[in-house]
Formats: C-alpha cells, sequence, structure tokens
C-alpha cells in the first residue's frame, strides 16, 4: 500500500487526484514516481481486483502493468478508480428522458452539456447557464468536475439525473 | 503560543483537502493571504471585455464550519472593498456580488453567506443545494462562486 510515503520529504513521491467509484469525495494519493498504475488500485494484487484506472476524460482504461510515467500520469494528475467500465447516464426534464453511456471518468460537466444541447434536450443558448444536474432523490448540485463514474457503483452502473432550473435567491 | 482554536483548524485542515487543492491546482480559485479569522481568496473568472481574470474575496470564516461564512467582494490590489463598478455583473452572478435593494452589500447576496442567510431564512427551504450547512467546506463556497463567474451569462464588469 501506498499510505505510508510522503511527497514532503521524498522527492520520489509524486500526488495523483483519484475519483473513486461511489463516493464523490476526492483524494490525493502519494505514489511512487517511478511504480506502476496498479498502485493507485484499492488491492496490491491486480489479479483479484476488478477495478481499472482512468486518465480523466479517457473513454480506455489504463494497463495496470504499466509505469505511471508511460501510463502520462503525473503530479497532481487526475484519474477514475472503479470497476463500472462505463456509466448509463439517464437524465429527465419536463416528462421525457434521454440516456447515453459515457466512461466513469467523465465529468458531470460534460455529461450536463450533453443533456442541454443538441442530442438533449436542446435547451435555448440562455437557458444553459440558468439548468443543472441534480441526482434523482437528491437535493444536492454535483461539482462540475465530479465524474459520473463516482455517482454510482457496480454492478448497477448508472445514474439517474433531473435537470433543473437554477433558482435565483430571491425574497 | 496558544493552539488555534476549533474553527481556525477547521479550516486550515479543509485547505489542506483534496477538494480544495484541486480547484487550486486548476487554477479555480487560490488563497491569497490568511490572518485568522480572516481569509483572503481569489477566484478565477472566464474571460470578458476589460474585466479582471480573477475576483478577490474577504472571507471571515469565524464559526467555521458551525457557522456560514460571510465574504465581501475585495480588490487585492487596494486590499479594500470592490466599488460596485467593479462587481462582475450578469443574470445571476450580479445578484449574488450586488444587491441595490440590500443594505449589508459588503456580503455576497447567496444562501452560502452568514449576512445573507441571517435574513432569508427561507432559503433554507427553497435552496436546500445552496444553503450553508457545518458538512459544508470552503471548497464548496469558492466552487458556487467559480460557477458564477464562469458561467454563460456572467457579463464581465
Amino acid at each position: 500500500m501506498t499510505t505510508s510515503l510522503n511527497p514532503e520529504t521524498d522527492e520520489n513521491v509524486i500526488e495523483v487526484y483519484v475519483h473513486t467509484e461511489g463516493t464523490p469525495d476526492l483524494q490525493l494519493l502519494p505514489v511512487n514516481r517511478d511504480g506502476h498504475v496498479r498502485d493507485l488500485l484499492t488491492t496490491d494484487d491486480p489479479a483479484v481486483s476488478d477495478e481499472s484506472i482512468w486518465l480523466a476524460e479517457q473513454d480506455e482504461p489504463l494497463d495496470v502493468e504499466i509505469t505511471l510515467v508511460d501510463a502520462g500520469i503525473t503530479e497532481r494528475c487526475h484519474v477514475h478508480r472503479g470497476c463500472c467500465t462505463s456509466v448509463k447516464a439517464r437524465v429527465h426534464y419536463n416528462g421525457t428522458a434521454y440516456d447515453r453511456s459515457f466512461s466513469p471518468a467523465t465529468p458531470v460537466a460534460q455529461v450536463y452539456r450533453w443533456a442541454a444541447g443538441e442530442d438533449g434536450f436542446k435547451l435555448p443558448s440562455e437557458e444553459i447557464p440558468r439548468h443543472a444536474l441534480l441526482v434523482r432523490g437528491t437535493s444536492e448540485f454535483i461539482d462540475a468536475e465530479v465524474h459520473v463514474g463516482s455517482l454510482t457503483t457496480s454492478p448497477r452502473c448508472d445514474v439517474d439525473f433531473n435537470l433543473v432550473p437554477k433558482k435565483r435567491f430571491e425574497g | 503560543m496558544l493552539a488555534a482554536a476549533p474553527d481556525e483548524r477547521a479550516l486550515r485542515a479543509a485547505l489542506e483537502t483534496a477538494g480544495f487543492q484541486s480547484g487550486v491546482d486548476g487554477g479555480r480559485w487560490r488563497l491569497v493571504k490568511l490572518e485568522w479569522p480572516i481569509g483572503i481568496f481569489a477566484v478565477s473568472a472566464a474571460e470578458r471585455p476589460n474585466s479582471p481574470g480573477e475576483f478577490g474575496l474577504r472571507v471571515d470564516l469565524t464559526g467555521y464550519p458551525q457557522q456560514a461564512p460571510t465574504s465581501a467582494p475585495w480588490d487585492l490590489d487596494l486590499d479594500a472593498a470592490l466599488p460596485a463598478a467593479q462587481r462582475p455583473k450578469g443574470d445571476r452572478v450580479g445578484k449574488v456580488f450586488y444587491n441595490g435593494n440590500w443594505d449589508e452589500d459588503l456580503a455576497l447576496y447567496a444562501p452560502w453567506d452568514r449576512k445573507a442567510l441571517k435574513g432569508h431564512a427561507i432559503w433554507r427551504d427553497r435552496h436546500p443545494e445552496d444553503v450553508w450547512h457545518p458538512g459544508r467546506d470552503i471548497a464548496f463556497l469558492l466552487e458556487r462562486v467559480h460557477e458564477l463567474l464562469n458561467a454563460d451569462d456572467y457579463a464581465g464588469i
């Protein structure tokens, strides 16, 4: 495990932002600069893990046996860790719904652009900044940088959103 | 040396979290200085003609996170309150940064601001997704402001 690594005292240690399946909370994980992608898994033995690692916004998971350098993982870059290989996002608005599959490493902002845009609900341009996605059954907007794969868990691997107006603060 | 009080310790811990640091690394916001209980932060803004690339906030963090912070729009160069004419304009952000009908204009008119929330209890029901509660952290506030300053309806100053 990598938890004893300290980037403040060891210049060979870098930190990587890890977005994890099932939680929107981001982790800053220390790893050896000359380590491997598998070092980012939650287990030391990739043979017993169903997890994969993605670079943020990428569709294909990384080969866990290659080095961090070869994978393009550098200081404080963002990766996604999880078991869902794709996530179906279903967005509900005005009684209809559209769905589309995304890489789990897709930021929610990108899901919103699709849902509000020409392939989704075709919101007028002036309405796009006035709406947002809420995970159905919650009352929390999702930070635009959260990965869609962090909002679900395997084997479900889907997320239901409501497209809702952002209310102005009045009164 | 006196040990820091719980609110200061909580804030300093929040500054080390991945959520806050990710915003710093991504160029979304930065801490300019912290002189407890005041933190000066800068939040980046989308490019608009004749407008700055970031706006300052003077955030009073007393009681953090049990109490909501309260934030005054701030001139980072002069270390003084930002005049209304230099505050961000636009459909939503303009209302948050300046509400001409509101006496407490040295605060943000939003449910995550202590002064604003105090006079608008109804916001707790109307805006649960935006209202401050002790489970929030400083990155939540900065993320909300950053969203406003980078939305298509932000019109510059």
